[in-house]
């Protein structure tokens, strides 16, 4: 199998492209003659993939990857792999995988296409105060059903100091996730396994959360994140090889830039896929979590035309290579604005009817710090698990979708960005919690029930 | 006159297909048959904004965009030598040296706003990402700009925007600064002092336009 030298070996030799535009035009043009050679066709009307175009979608992306490779994007050189080289690598993911440790050990799976596994919670991936950003990660430990954090850098300050440079950010990781770590103890989950995302491209930041006693332990893992499209850097190289040794987990979220280098929806699910799988190459992720497609307009996230290319990516992955799949859940618009439980819902949905695990995260373009509630995760988790519980089929899963919830907050999205906010704009968590208790508010409540009312309508059977 | 008529006519053609060496080849026509080159080069810019407005309807999508604007530079430097180096000038609407701030490796929304202003109208430096103050002002001053316009989409990067303007400010240069990205708001931007601001790529466009009318007393 490939190894992480033969990367950079391939990354100091492969063929030079000192324009990295020519690389995204590359990629993208050969993905619109890979959309004709199989058949890939997007219809506004399906939101969950058909499994034999996804499967074709799969072919078309280990095409993609086997003949292009990945951009290094330090050294502007291509990175290449043959398919034989490809096949071992995800031949090799593990369906199973055991996080955290002692009473908050789980073992995470691979979840098939109509197999109804269970679905694990994973919340996080947002940028926090100093004041708020302890409480608010104690609140999210607290919720029973979420099963891992997803830790993120704080706001950008901490101790009164704006974090620039690779010294404040290395500074700022470490009190990131040592708060972090003391906010799920506080909640009594003192194992709970933390990912965590430092936010920055520098191999120090990234390897200074690597710390047994107050962050990153064995049992969590750091995620690291390729740039879209299918592009690499020598220096997250760097923080795999520090992690896997250390022996932590590796977890990247894979991204296309719909609209942008990704193309439509038809190309952004076959690079999108390409990208999947080369994370198992380069970055030799444990577990993959899919943020594709993100439209340029991002706001955009839960509209058919992104759950789409999002539900082809994670059918094709989940049907061909055996490795847990999460799903971002990642709305549109702040926690209590008017539409907000409804695009987690639709979101939600199509994860779990496309064989994702979820991540529910922070809205998709935030425009201030504290935009996640626990009441938000527990919502989501409630609806994975009902729909696993009825064994909601993905035609059904489908029809609730597109008939009744993309309806309902499509027409938000007609509004020019800059006149849009106003439409967005909901409570951050410190609006919505009491910070001394830890319980949300009675607005907050209310419109939870609500919504959960709305979907019982549609079909979705709650526990309780 | 009428075969003048077809040039333009394949130069816009060449463009709306992306086919840079017909593009090549219509220009060099142009110059051979001694056309009107500033017609040609306002035909191109229409053609450019056409493609730019479909860009911003979801018509097309970014590569079309690079794809047309490569081939429109590549006709444009065949035929540019043969115009007066003043009046090229006055074709634009003003000189922007655009680049992610240091630190961030994202550009994808950069790519897009650096795209819109060229078929706006504006001569467009992309210095790429991860790009320092001193490069953002050493390239300005090199190309004269008029706006220096950065983007930041982590929100740690926001503060290479404020160290800038600050910059900028503390030497008395004469540039206007935009920003925008992701966590960059209307607040912020007013906040550390930028002259322009774009929550997507037609506000900046549009702000682009303000800052140099301000800048200039009106746009050349």
């Amino acid at each position: 199998m490939i190894n992480l030298f033969d990367i950079l070996d391939r990354s100091y030799s492969g063929e030079k492209i000192t324009d990295e535009k020519k690389w995204d035009l590359r990629i993208w043009s050969r993905a619109v003659k890979l959309v004709e050679e199989f058949n890939i066709k997007y219809d506004p009307m399906v939101a969950i993939a058909d499994v034999e175009m996804a499967d074709r979608c799969f072919e078309a992306a280990m095409m993609l990857l086997s003949e292009h490779g990945v951009f290094n994007i330090g050294t502007k050189r291509v990175v290449k792999f043959d398919r034989e080289e490809i096949e071992k690598a995800i031949g090799q993911g593990r369906d199973n995988i055991i996080l955290g440790e002692n009473r908050d050990r789980f073992t995470l799976s691979h979840r098939n296409v109509d197999s109804f596994n269970e679905v694990k919670t994973m919340a996080g991936h947002f940028s926090c105060t100093d004041e708020v950003g302890p409480k608010l990660y104690q609140a999210m430990a607290e919720v029973q059903s979420l099963d891992m954090i997803e830790g993120f850098n704080f706001y950008g300050e901490h101790g009164g100091r704006q974090m620039q440079g690779m010294v404040h950010e290395t500074l700022g990781t470490k009190y990131s996730v040592s708060s972090i770590r003391k906010a799920i103890a506080r909640a009594g989950r003192p194992g709970m396994h933390i990912l965590y995302y430092p936010v920055s491209p520098d191999p120090a930041v990234n390897i200074a959360a690597l710390d047994p006693d107050n962050g990153i332990r064995k049992t969590d893992a750091i995620e690291i994140t390729p740039i879209p499209e299918l592009k690499i850097e020598s220096n997250l190289l760097a923080v795999t090889i520090a992690t896997t040794e250390y022996g932590a987990f590796v977890n990247s979220d894979t991204s296309t830039i719909m609209y942008g280098f990704g193309g439509g929806p038809t190309e952004s699910a076959i690079i999108g896929t390409a990208m999947s799988i080369a994370v198992y190459l380069t970055y030799r992720v444990d577990y993959n979590s899919i943020a594709s497609s993100l439209p340029v307009d991002a706001e955009k996230f839960s509209l058919t035309e992104c759950l789409w290319p999002r539900s082809m990516n994670l059918i094709s992955m989940a049907r061909n290579i055996k490795s847990p799949l999460f799903c971002f859940v990642a709305p549109g618009p702040e926690p209590e604005s008017e539409h907000t439980w409804m695009e987690l819902a639709a979101q939600t949905i199509m994860a779990v009817a496309s064989a994702a695990h979820i991540d529910v995260i922070r809205p998709i373009r935030p425009y201030r710090p504290n935009l996640l509630t626990p009441l938000q995760i527990e919502f989501c988790s409630e609806i994975a698990n009902a729909m696993v519980k009825s064994q909601m089929s993905r035609e059904e899963a489908n029809k609730i979708i597109i008939n009744d919830l993309v309806p309902r907050y499509s027409p938000t999205y007609d509004v020019p960005t800059k006149d849009r906010y106003r439409l967005l704009k909901g409570k951050a968590f410190e609006e919505l919690y009491d910070l001394n208790t830890l319980k949300p508010n009675k607005e907050h409540i209310d419109s939870y029930y609500a919504a959960k009312k709305e979907l019982t309508k549609l079909g979705i059977e709650f526990e309780w | 006159m009428a075969s003048k008529v077809k040039i333009f006519q394949e130069l816009n053609d060449a463009i709306i297909a992306y086919d840079e060496e017909s593009a090549k080849k219509a220009a060099q026509k142009l110059v051979d048959e001694k056309a009107d080159f500033f017609k040609a080069i306002k035909e191109m810019s229409d053609t450019m904004f056409e493609i730019g407005e479909k860009f911003h309807t979801g018509e097309l999508f970014l590569p079309h965009l690079v794809m047309a604007a490569d081939c429109m530079q590549a006709a444009a430097d065949i035929i540019e030598p043969h115009l007066p180096k003043d009046k090229v000038e006055k074709q634009t609407l003003g000189t922007v040296v655009i680049g992610t701030v240091e630190g961030d490796l994202h550009d994808v929304g950069l790519s897009i706003v650096a795209m819109r202003l060229k078929t706006a109208g504006f001569k467009v430096y992309n210095l790429g990402k991860n790009v320092s103050v001193d490069q953002f002002i050493s390239k300005a001053e090199q190309v004269n700009a008029d706006i220096i316009a950065a983007s930041a989409l982590l929100s740690v990067a926001r503060s290479k925007q404020r160290d800038l303007i600050e910059e900028v400010k503390d030497r008395g240069l004469p540039f206007k600064v935009m920003i925008g990205g992701g966590p960059v708001t209307r607040e912020f931007a007013a906040q550390i002092g930028a002259h322009g601001f774009g929550e997507d790529s037609e506000e900046a466009v549009e702000s682009a336009k303000e800052v140099i009318k301000k800048k200039k007393g009106g746009i050349k």
